[in-house]
């Protein structure tokens, strides 16, 4: 009986919770196969360059004026086991995965894991943080533009972000680079100045690591950012034509109040589908810009390990590059599923 | 000239000095706290009976500071191998001076060049403090080197006449090499050259290693290990191997960022006034897996002493920015005969090809064809030499008609020697083979740094300009040298260093082996014995036959004129072309870091910077 | 019993009666919704499409860019082979324009020499020196198109050089190179996209309109081919290629290797479109008449599909340009001695450049404003499509 103290839940509430976990669990079996079909597809793309990892061994060792002859390279070759057939090769890697053994790397003589596993949490930083610039930047602009359409203020907001949208990060990257070298003579690349590099931890040094980090997430999201802005304004101007928000208006509510509370909200529901679709967007740029501005991302270990056939170690980023993407999908449709009333599962 | 004969004198002064007063030695403060502590045994009894004195550069130093420089990976293994040189003999710092001790004080030749016999120094220790004996250099022969699981094939010059040196251990300090014929390698290529601790990075070519670490990781000695283990036991990066040198790897792991090294207490060398080497506490390489990050890095004066992966491109770049940062800029000469070279196949399948390839008037007018001038102005800041491919003239063996021939540019030369040989001209201006067939050669080179690519861009343009049709072709490293050792490129490109001592590794000299491009599958055929490659002609068959006859002497002038006579019929024949060399290194030193000379020729098989004593830099602070 | 032979007479004719009920309607409206309602589809279209004057910059601009790619042998005033190593580095030359009141532009010679302290080579303008700039002259023989020998070129000099962008470390003109390298990175994209078309197009309406197992078939392949973060992918895919393989070769092949991931997108997107106009009426007509499978989807739903076609192709066009320049960045794409701007941006992708030397960094703001034209001229496209936006 309503009011009497009553704490049991609406009957449609459990059903509400379970549907939704059964909606996560299902959609988690679902990435079961996809995965199997994409470690797959992740082998034979490694495998496909000319040569394995002895040979670039050889000549990496002969570049730097040494010399290794036929016999030794035919025994390294053995000894990383390259000359076993493919699908066995193949069954080794992979059945490593459950207990986080990813391979050997051949180039950096150490389990494929450690090598990467402080870069991974670098490159998910980073295109976490890119991620939640584009929200908080974003919803704003996107808000104000549309409030105020046509102005000043929207056109300039328009082109520059036409003008992100554009300009690839690798240019901006390097733009910034001269930039900061060249007119403000700071250090821009790497994680910390020449000077801070060896200091022990401080406030200076946490700030000079900060200072590293906001060029590269703000270069990462402006792209995203330009397509949220103009999503968002565009959400917004539709649902400012609605009718209950004309409704709301006629019941004397202020303006702010309406956009506020009604409008934006409502707004905000698309764009958490579309933030999902950054994710692959922010793991490529997190490459390019890592790569650019010498971040310890994934990005330089994986060019470098693509350029030399370090098999297993190039196989294992974009395997995890991949499961990254596909986990932020999940998030993203999770996230959208449980703000968004309207979506059936 | 003068500052050196100062220095001499000081030395000398300092040498005496130190024979009267008492040998007292003095080591690094934060040794001396150990000392007190109790964990170390007193420098006294850390270093041998007679440390070896390193001759300062500039005067005695201070302890104390961090080394930082910058690599670029796990396989730039020589970022610091190639700072801690310490074998068993030493080159010298000049070039024309003998060969000098190291881990040995003394060697002696007997029994007409069939046995050398090594003094080390007694008291010599392991970084952990245990005994240096030879008993760690028959661990090393026995168990690695003879050891085919380990070592396919021992290196060539300890193989005489087929049959592998002979050790035969007299006392803990002495030690005889027993060869089956006079073996003029042993000093120089054996000990100088490949004398370090096994296995210096990739190299894997030394002369000892620490038995009493590595036995229980060996299987002949410990069944329960297999050789994978050994391998990693047994690595330079193996943070707990013992070293002999003057800072061990302290730090290095998988995924590091840096890789720090610090000092080693039981270091068997000392400086004049008796001080214990090093002087510096540490050193720290950081990663960068871009050279110009590297670059950037220097420029903004993040390194106290570096020239390795400093791209002599950025040097206005570090002009305008040293007084900044407070670093210096010296410009090295590097012993490169060319820093670029185009080696025409000659044992390329391709039979047109290969006759074409085969005939001296045609790599003759190929060099002369080439504006060296302006590979100089646009790759090389004007600062290198114009010059042939041949030996530097720091090299005991470089004679001064050699180093032009064939260098001047004159391209009606050029035509003229291709209309000779009966490359006829087409209609479209591009020459055909004597039987009327396409001429079309493709250069290939890895990918390098951009003046580089500039070069050989310019190269190629002008061998089409006299008609020859040329196109370039780039990939990486590891393609690219399997492709050229494997007999398939027409024209490959590599830059060279072996320019004072090319005997040492005479690859480039005749068809030595399968990296001696000018004809690969001959080298194949020589280093095989006959078994592998293809069958070469006689005017290579000439040239191996003298430097078989170089093998086997020890008398130091036969040596010398064999070498010469080599040298002089490939400058003739250019096998090899050249266009500019002995272009500098740039050095970027911290105002602070002392120690380091102005000017000084660095060469890839003498060890640069190695002979300059690097564990006798230091910082004045 | 249907006739198969009138079949086409059939549906000719159910098209007449629509388009003469809609012309009946429109007589009986005022006469500028008359106009409005009697033009077709396209001229619709246009009308809202020239009213979007950022996206007819964005056209023109496109435009101009092809147009020069095409002619680029003749407009750039030197060819890719020409280096003048005594203006080696040089930076952008300033162009004047007036000479003694009349409309001559020049340009000063130049003195060239090296530093002596920083080694840098520096450029000292000869005022008394102006070397006039001259249209249609002749100079460095090309093969216009590739095919046809001409010398003539747009703007040049007699004696010196005009460098409108710099050199570079040879002394080869960045103007010149930066033209002539558009050439593959804007036709890359055209066949990139042009590839990921037959495909998308294809895949996209056969499962849109079939629906069933070959829709979800379909749907599982885009799945796990949009699984892949695409830049990861196509370095893989590019490390694969070898080297040894002509530069013709080499283009195709990356062609490919971008347009397989391009053409899920517009699988995915022409899949919705033709899931709306699977339950139009016109296509339960052309069933009813008997038409195949096939002839629907090439005979109707394409079609009906074309300026969706059209406004997805130009927005996937900056992807692939982008692409192709960063894989060439990157030093896995293309490679010297071809030439785009990917290359270019390589060979830029140095300290000295970016300290000493930024001019040569100019072909990254050619891909920026061609992305940028291209999603300005598809932004107008789309809205000019869409009938729904006002």
């Amino acid at each position: 009986m309503p009011g009497a103290g009553c704490e049991k839940p609406a009957p449609g509430e459990h059903k509400k919770r379970y549907d939704m976990i059964a909606y996560i669990v299902k959609r988690i079996l679902g990435l079961i196969p996809t995965l199997i079909i994409i470690s797959m597809i992740t082998f034979i793309i490694i495998q496909l360059p000319p040569g394995d990892f002895v040979t670039t061994a050889q000549a990496e060792i002969a570049a730097s004026g040494g010399g290794m002859d036929a016999s030794a390279v035919e025994a390294m070759r053995i000894r990383y086991g390259l000359d076993r057939p493919m699908p066995v090769q193949y069954w080794r890697w992979v059945s490593g995965f459950p207990r986080g053994d990813f391979g050997y790397s051949l180039e950096w003589s150490a389990p494929v894991w450690d090598i990467i596993a402080g870069r991974l949490s670098w490159t998910l930083l980073l295109s976490g943080l890119a991620l939640v610039f584009m929200w908080l930047v974003s919803i704003p602009i996107g808000i104000y533009s549309a409030r105020h359409k046509y102005s000043l203020g929207d056109n300039v907001f328009s082109f520059l972000g036409f003008l992100g949208l554009s300009v690839p990060d690798f240019m901006l990257s390097l733009m910034w680079l001269v930039f900061a070298t060249m007119m403000l003579g700071i250090s821009a690349s790497g994680l910390y100045s020449p000077r801070m590099v060896d200091a022990p931890w401080s406030l200076a040094k946490f700030l000079d690591l900060l200072n590293h980090l906001w060029p590269p997430i703000v270069i990462m999201g402006v792209v995203g950012t330009a397509e949220l802005i103009r999503i968002m304004r565009g959400n917004l101007l539709d649902i400012l034509n609605q009718q209950y928000v004309t409704t709301a208006r006629s019941k004397g509510l202020l303006e702010k109040v309406v956009v506020q509370k009604y409008a934006v909200r409502m707004a905000i529901n698309p764009l958490i589908s579309v933030l999902g679709m950054q994710i692959p967007k922010m793991i490529s740029s997190s490459i390019i810009v890592g790569y650019v501005l010498s971040i310890p991302t994934v990005g330089p270990i994986f060019l470098r390990a693509l350029i030399t056939q370090d098999m297993y170690l190039a196989g294992a980023i974009l395997l995890l590059m991949t499961v990254m993407l596909l986990i932020g999908n999940l998030l993203a449709d999770i996230a959208l599923a449980w703000v968004d009333p309207r979506i059936r599962y | 000239m003068k500052k050196s004969i100062l220095i001499l004198t000081l030395s000398l002064i300092f040498v005496i000095g130190i024979s009267v007063v008492a040998l007292g030695y003095q080591e690094a403060p934060q040794l001396v706290e150990l000392v007190q502590a109790g964990k170390l045994p007193p420098v006294e009894e850390r270093l041998p009976e007679e440390p070896l004195v390193v001759e300062p550069i500039e005067g005695i130093g201070k302890y104390g500071g961090t080394w930082r420089r910058g690599f670029t990976g796990i396989k730039d293994f020589h970022a610091f191998g190639r700072h801690v040189y310490d074998p068993m003999l030493r080159w010298p710092r000049d070039p024309r001076d003998p060969v000098q001790p190291g881990l040995a004080k003394e060697w002696k030749w007997s029994d007409e060049g069939k046995t050398l016999t090594l003094y080390l120094r007694k008291g010599l220790k392991w970084s952990d403090g245990y005994p240096f004996t030879t008993k760690d250099i028959t661990f090393w022969w026995y168990d690695i080197e003879l050891n085919t699981n380990i070592t396919p094939a021992p290196h060539a010059e300890w193989v005489i006449d087929g049959e592998p040196m002979e050790l035969e251990v007299v006392d803990d300090y002495t030690i005889k090499l027993k060869f089956a014929k006079p073996n003029g390698l042993a000093e120089t290529v054996g000990l100088a050259f490949h004398g370090n601790q096994w296995p210096l990075g990739f190299e894997r070519f030394g002369f000892f290693a620490p038995r009493h670490y590595l036995e229980q990781y060996h299987p002949t000695y410990n069944k329960a290990v297999d050789y994978s283990v050994f391998e990693e036991k047994v690595f330079d990066y193996n943070t707990e191997r013992p070293v002999m040198t003057a800072w061990q790897i302290s730090e290095w792991g998988p995924g590091a960022t840096r890789l720090v090294a610090k000092r080693n207490p039981y270091y068997w060398k000392v400086d004049p006034a008796g001080n214990q080497l090093p002087y510096i506490d540490e050193l720290v390489l950081t990663l960068f897996e871009e050279t110009e990050a590297l670059n950037l890095r220097a420029i903004e004066g993040g390194f106290d002493f570096q020239f390795r992966r400093i791209s002599l491109s950025n040097y206005p770049a570090f002009q305008l920015n040293k007084d900044r940062y407070g670093y210096r800029i010296f410009l090295w000469p590097d012993a490169v005969p060319s820093k670029l070279n185009y080696y025409f196949n000659q044992s390329i399948e391709d039979d047109g090809l290969r006759n074409i390839f085969q005939n001296p008037k045609f790599r003759q007018a190929m060099s002369v064809a080439i504006n060296r001038e302006q590979i100089n102005e646009v790759s090389y800041l004007g600062l290198g030499v114009p010059r042939a491919f041949t030996v530097v003239p720091d090299s005991p063996y470089f004679e001064s008609d050699l180093d032009q021939l064939y260098a001047q540019y004159d391209p009606a030369l050029a035509n003229q020697l291709l209309d000779e040989i009966g490359l006829k001209k087409g209609s479209d201006g591009f020459r055909t083979r004597p039987d009327g067939s396409r001429i079309e050669i493709t250069v290939e080179g890895m990918d390098w740094d951009k003046a580089t690519l500039d070069e050989m861009e310019l190269v190629v343009a002008d061998w089409n300009d006299v008609g020859v049709r040329a196109s370039m072709k780039t990939m990486s490293r590891e393609i690219y040298w399997t492709r050229a050792c494997s007999n398939e490129i027409q024209v490959a490109t590599w830059t060279e260093s072996r320019a004072i001592d090319p005997m040492v590794d005479p690859i480039w000299v005749f068809p030595f082996d399968e990296r001696s491009w000018m004809a690969p599958a001959y080298g194949t055929w020589y280093k095989s014995e006959g078994k592998l490659g293809k069958e070469p002609p006689a005017y290579f068959k000439e040239m191996m036959a003298l430097y078989d006859q170089y093998k086997v002497t020890v008398d130091a002038d036969k040596q010398k004129s064999i070498a010469q006579e080599l040298i002089r019929t490939h400058a003739e024949n250019v096998f090899v072309i050249g266009t500019v060399g002995m272009t500098p290194n740039v050095v970027v030193v911290n105002n602070d870091f002392r120690n380091v000379p102005e000017t000084f020729t660095t060469d890839w098989i003498y060890m640069a910077p190695g002979t300059l004593d690097p564990c006798h830099f230091y910082f004045n602070r | 019993m249907i006739d198969y032979k009138g079949r086409s007479e059939h549906i000719k004719k159910l098209y007449e009666r629509q388009n003469t009920l809609d012309e009946s309607i429109a007589h009986q409206m005022m006469s500028s919704e008359k106009i409005a309602f009697a033009t077709s589809q396209w001229r619709m279209m246009w009308r809202k499409f020239i009213r979007n004057r950022i996206a007819v910059i964005g056209g023109i601009v496109i435009l101009l860019f092809y147009l020069t790619a095409l002619l680029a042998n003749f407009v750039a005033p030197y060819t890719l082979q020409q280096r003048m190593t005594a203006y080696s580095f040089l930076s952008p030359q300033r162009v004047h324009f007036f000479t003694e009141g009349r409309f001559q532009p020049f340009v000063y010679g130049l003195k060239g020499s090296r530093d002596p302290k920083t080694l840098m080579r520096v450029y000292v303008p000869d005022p008394e020196k102006k070397i006039p700039i001259r249209f249609f002259l002749q100079g460095e023989p090309y093969k216009l198109m590739g095919l046809f020998p001409a010398s003539i070129h747009l703007f040049g000099v007699e004696e010196g050089i005009v460098s409108l962008l710099g050199t570079d470390a040879q002394g080869r003109d960045m103007f010149s190179r930066i033209i002539i390298g558009s050439q593959i990175s804007l036709t890359i994209g055209l066949v990139g996209v042009a590839l990921s078309l037959i495909i998308g197009a294809f895949l996209g309406v056969a499962s849109g309109y079939f629906g069933g197992w070959v829709d979800n078939l379909i749907q599982r392949v885009i799945e796990i081919i949009r699984s892949f973060p695409p830049i990861p992918l196509w370095m893989a895919l590019t490390a694969a290629l070898p080297p040894h393989w002509p530069p013709l070769r080499v283009y195709f092949a990356i062609t490919i290797i971008l347009s397989l991931i391009g053409w899920t997108w517009l699988a995915r997107q022409l899949r919705g479109k033709v899931l709306a106009l699977r339950e139009e009426d016109f296509v339960m007509a052309a069933r009813l008449a008997g038409a195949s499978d096939g002839w629907i989807i090439f005979r109707h739903l394409i079609p009906a599909t074309f300026s969706h076609i059209i406004v997805i192709s130009t927005l996937a066009m900056p992807a692939m340009i982008l692409a192709e320049s960063a894989l060439s960045f990157l030093g896995l794409g293309l490679r010297p001695p071809l030439t785009s701007w990917g290359v270019l941006l390589k060979e830029a992708q140095n300290i000295q450049v970016l300290l000493l030397y930024p001019w040569l960094m100019i072909p990254g703001s050619f891909v920026a404003i061609s992305i940028l034209a291209f999603n300005f001229l598809g932004d107008g496209l789309r809205d000019a499509a869409d009938p729904y936006t006002v």
